[in-house]
C-alpha cells in the first residue's frame, strides 16, 4: 500500500463541524417574518386590542403585519403548514385552533396559547423553523387572509 | 528511564512485573501510580516522544469501509499517544450511562457510577486540576455565570471541565506532564520505537509468557512480565487481540467473536441554525467556554434530562453552542478599521464605519476589553468574544451499541508484517430520533426564553437524509473489548482482565460497554486508575 499524503504535523483534534446548510441571509430575511412571533410570545406589557376572539381575522388584517411581522413570509410559512395539516384550513376552526375558546382579546388569548405551547412543548417544524403550534397555525391564518393589511 | 528501541542491542530480554503496551492517558496514568514502588513497570510505545509519520505513524493507516473514519488522523502513535491533541475536555459519565437500559440493546456495565466517583476524583488531580471538583452550582458561581430558566425535566445544563492549559500547551499533555517522572523513576522502563510484534503464550493459551517488540530498522526485545496492560487505544487494543488470537489459534477474549465489535464513537454534528433579531450577548455570557476566578476554563452547554431519556427511550446527547461573528457588529469593524491600519491602509468609508462602531459602543469596549485581558491582538475571533447574532447548535451524541459496527483485521498488511485495520462504523436510527428530540426541545426552549429562533438542518427533518451526511467521528474510539461478567457478553471482565486470561488486561476507552455523551478520556484516566489498584493486588 503506497504511503497516502499526510502531513508531517499531527492532526487536529476536534473535527471541524461545517457550517449547516442554512443560508445565513435567507435566514435574516425570514427572522424578519418570525420576529412578531417571537415578541408577542415574550412580550409581558401588551397593548390589547380589545376585540373578540371571533374576529381573529380582522385582527390579522388590521394588526398582523404590524404586530406579527412580514406577512408574506409568515403567509409563506402559513401555507406550508396547511399543506401538510389540509384539516385546518377552515378559518373558523383554525380561530378556535388558536385562541381556545378563550374570552380574552386576541392578542392575550394569542400569547397564552403559545405559552402553553411552550410549556407542553406543542411545536411544529414549518421548513425546519421550530415554531409552537399556535404559531404556526397564525401563520396559516394570515394566509388565509391573504396577509394584506386593510 | 526512557530509552529507544533502535538504539538497543538486538534481541535483547527485559524482565518486568508489570508491561504496559501503549504509552497515552490509560499507559502513563497506570505506571505513574507505581512509580518509586518495588514494582518492575516495562512501558513498550510504538512511536517516540514527537509525531514521525515513517517511522510510526503509518502503522495506524487501514481501511474504513463505513461511515468515515479517518484512521491515521484520529489516534497518535508516539509518547502520550492521542492526548497529544486532546483538547482537554474532561467530564464524568452520567449514572445512566452505567446502567442497563431496556430500551438500548447490549447497555448496561457491569460497575456503576458510584463505584467510579473515588477514581473520577482522582483522575482530576492526574489530569493536572490544582482544585478539588466543584458541583455544578459551585462552579456557576465561580464563573459568575445565571443561567436562563430551561425546563430542567428535558434539558439540563451540563459542564465540561478544561485541564489546566498554557499558550505553550493548550491542554494538559501525559507526556509533558509525566514524561519526567517516567525519565526519572527507577522502576520505570519506557522503550521507544517499540511496536507491538507477537506474545507468546502457555500452552493452554491462558496466559502470557513474553512479548515480543520490533522496532522499524529491525531491532526486537523480548520482555518476560507477570502481567500485560494492553493500553493501544479503542481500535488498537482489538486489533492487537485479534492479531494475538490469529497468530496463537484463538483465545485472547475472542472465543465468542466480540473483540471488534460494537465499535462506538459520539458522533457529533450540526442539529440548526439558531438565530436572533439581537446580539447574542447575554447567551454568549452563559452558553459557552468561560473562565473562573481560578483561570480553568469551563464549557457550559446542555444535555437531555436522563428522567426524558427513560421516558422517551432516547440516548444520551449534549450540544454547545458555536457562535458566527456578526459582519455588521461594531467590534467587527474595528476589527476592520486596525486590520486596515496595521496594514498601512486608510480604511474605506471610514466615517460611515466610526458611526456604525459608535452605535455599539457597549460591545465594541467589551470586545478590546477581553481582547487584551487575554493577551490576544484586536484581529482576535475566539468563540467567546465576537459578537454573534447566530450560532450552530452541535450535537454529541452518544451511539448505541451494535454488534455489526466493527473493527475486523483487513487483508493487507503494515510495514511490520501485521495485517492492518477495517473499520466498519454503522450508525442508526436511534441516533437520528434522540438528536431530532434535542433539537426540537432545544429549540423551543430557546424560542421561549427569547435566546433565538431554531432552524433545525435537514437530516433532523427526514429519515430520508443519510445520516453520515451531517455526523462526523471525533475519534472518540469506544467499546471494541467491551467489559462484562459474562464472558459471552463482553471480552474483559469488572476488573478489565481478559475473560479466559490469567495475566492480560486491556485499559482504555474500549472497554466502555456504552459511551454515554461525556468525552472519554476523563473515564479512561478513572478507570486506568481503577486497574491500577487491581495490579497492585
Amino acid at each position: 500500500m503506497a504511503p497516502p499524503a499526510v502531513s508531517e504535523l499531527p492532526p487536529q483534534c476536534d473535527p471541524v463541524v461545517t457550517a449547516p446548510s442554512v443560508d445565513r441571509r435567507a435566514c435574516v430575511r425570514l427572522l424578519v417574518g418570525l420576529l412578531g412571533a417571537v415578541s408577542l410570545a415574550r412580550s409581558s406589557v401588551v397593548r390589547e386590542h380589545l376585540l373578540p376572539a371571533a374576529d381573529l381575522e380582522n385582527w390579522l388584517r388590521r394588526y398582523g403585519p404590524g404586530r406579527l411581522g412580514d406577512s408574506v413570509v409568515l403567509g409563506r410559512l402559513g401555507a406550508s403548514y396547511l399543506a401538510s395539516h389540509p384539516e385546518e384550513r377552515e378559518p373558523g376552526r383554525l380561530a378556535r385552533l388558536i385562541l381556545r375558546d378563550s374570552a380574552a382579546p386576541v392578542e392575550s388569548g394569542m400569547i397564552e396559547s403559545i405559552r402553553q405551547d411552550w410549556s407542553r412543548h406543542d411545536v411544529t417544524l414549518v421548513e425546519g423553523w421550530v415554531l409552537s403550534r399556535t404559531e404556526a397555525r397564525i401563520c396559516a391564518a394570515m394566509h388565509l387572509v391573504g396577509g394584506r393589511p386593510v | 528511564v526512557i530509552e529507544d528501541l533502535r538504539q538497543s542491542a538486538p534481541g535483547s530480554t527485559i524482565t518486568a512485573d508489570i508491561c504496559l503496551i501503549g504509552a497515552g492517558a490509560a499507559g502513563i496514568t497506570i505506571a505513574r501510580e507505581f512509580a518509586g514502588s518495588a514494582q518492575r513497570i516495562c512501558v513498550v510505545e510504538g512511536g517516540g516522544t514527537q509525531y514521525e509519520y515513517q517511522e510510526s505513524q503509518q502503522l495506524y493507516a487501514g481501511d474504513s469501509v463505513g461511515a468515515p473514519v479517518v484512521l491515521e488522523a484520529g489516534r497518535l502513535r508516539f509518547l502520550g499517544g492521542t492526548t497529544n491533541h486532546w483538547t482537554g475536555r474532561c467530564a464524568p459519565l452520567d449514572e445512566l450511562d452505567f446502567l442497563q437500559r431496556d430500551w438500548i440493546p447490549h447497555s448496561g456495565w457491569p460497575l456503576d457510577r458510584a463505584e467510579l466517583d473515588p477514581y473520577y476524583l482522582r483522575a482530576r488531580q492526574v489530569a493536572g486540576f490544582p482544585t478539588p471538583w466543584l458541583s455544578d452550582r459551585e462552579t456557576l458561581a465561580n464563573l459568575n455565570v445565571t443561567l436562563p430558566a430551561i425546563n430542567e425535566q428535558w434539558l439540563q445544563p451540563f459542564l465540561w471541565h478544561f485541564t489546566p492549559h498554557s499558550k505553550d500547551a493548550p491542554a494538559w499533555k501525559w507526556a509533558t506532564a509525566y514524561g519526567p517522572l517516567l525519565q526519572e523513576s527507577n522502576n520505570i522502563r519506557v522503550l521507544l520505537h517499540a511496536n507491538f510484534a507477537a506474545f507468546t503464550t502457555s500452552q493452554d493459551r491462558t496466559r502470557i509468557r513474553s512479548l515480543t517488540v520490533r522496532s522499524m530498522n529491525g531491532v526486537s526485545a523480548t520482555i518476560n512480565a507477570t502481567k500485560f496492560v494492553i493500553c493501544c487505544g479503542g481500535i488498537e487494543n482489538a486489533r492487537l487481540l485479534l492479531l494475538a488470537a490469529e497468530a496463537n489459534g484463538g483465545g485472547f477474549g475472542n472465543d465468542n467473536d466480540l473483540v471488534g465489535r460494537f465499535f462506538m464513537q459520539h458522533p457529533r454534528g450540526p442539529a440548526g441554525l439558531i438565530v436572533s433579531s439581537e446580539l447574542m450577548s447575554r447567551t454568549q455570557q452563559q452558553f459557552n467556554i468561560l473562565f473562573g476566578r481560578d483561570g480553568l476554563a469551563v464549557e457550559i452547554g446542555l444535555a437531555l434530562a436522563p428522567q426524558l431519556q427513560q421516558r422517551e427511550r432516547l440516548l444520551n446527547c449534549s450540544g454547545v453552542l458555536r457562535y458566527q461573528g456578526d459582519p455588521d457588529s461594531g467590534l467587527a469593524i474595528a476589527q476592520d478599521i486596525w486590520r486596515s491600519l496595521e496594514g498601512g491602509n486608510w480604511p474605506p468609508e471610514m466615517g460611515e464605519k466610526v458611526g456604525r462602531m459608535a452605535g455599539d459602543i457597549g460591545d465594541v469596549a467589551r470586545g478590546v476589553k477581553q481582547r487584551l485581558a487575554a493577551g490576544h491582538s484586536m484581529d482576535f475571533e475566539g468563540s467567546k468574544g465576537v459578537p454573534s447574532r447566530s450560532a450552530i447548535l452541535v450535537l454529541d451524541l452518544e451511539q448505541a451499541p451494535n454488534p455489526d459496527s466493527r473493527i475486523t483485521l483487513a487483508p493487507d498488511r503494515d510495514a511490520l508484517g501485521l495485517r492492518r485495520v477495517r473499520a466498519d462504523w454503522q450508525l442508526g436510527e436511534l441516533e437520528r430520533r434522540t438528536a431530532a428530540r434535542f433539537a426540537s426541545l432545544a429549540g423551543a426552549e430557546f424560542a421561549r426564553l427569547g435566546i433565538g429562533r431554531c432552524r433545525i438542518e435537514p437530516w433532523l427533518q427526514s429519515d430520508q437524509v443519510a445520516v453520515t451526511s451531517a455526523l462526523t467521528e471525533t475519534y472518540h474510539y469506544i467499546g471494541t473489548t467491551r467489559m462484562a461478567d459474562d464472558p459471552g457478553a463482553g471480552v474483559i471482565d469488572r476488573n478489565c482482565a481478559v475473560h479466559g486470561m490469567q495475566n492480560l488486561f486491556v485499559a482504555g476507552s474500549s472497554v466502555f460497554p456504552t459511551a454515554g455523551q461525556a468525552n472519554p478520556t476523563f473515564t479512561i484516566v478513572a478507570l486506568a486508575l481503577r486497574l491500577a489498584d487491581h495490579l497492585k493486588t
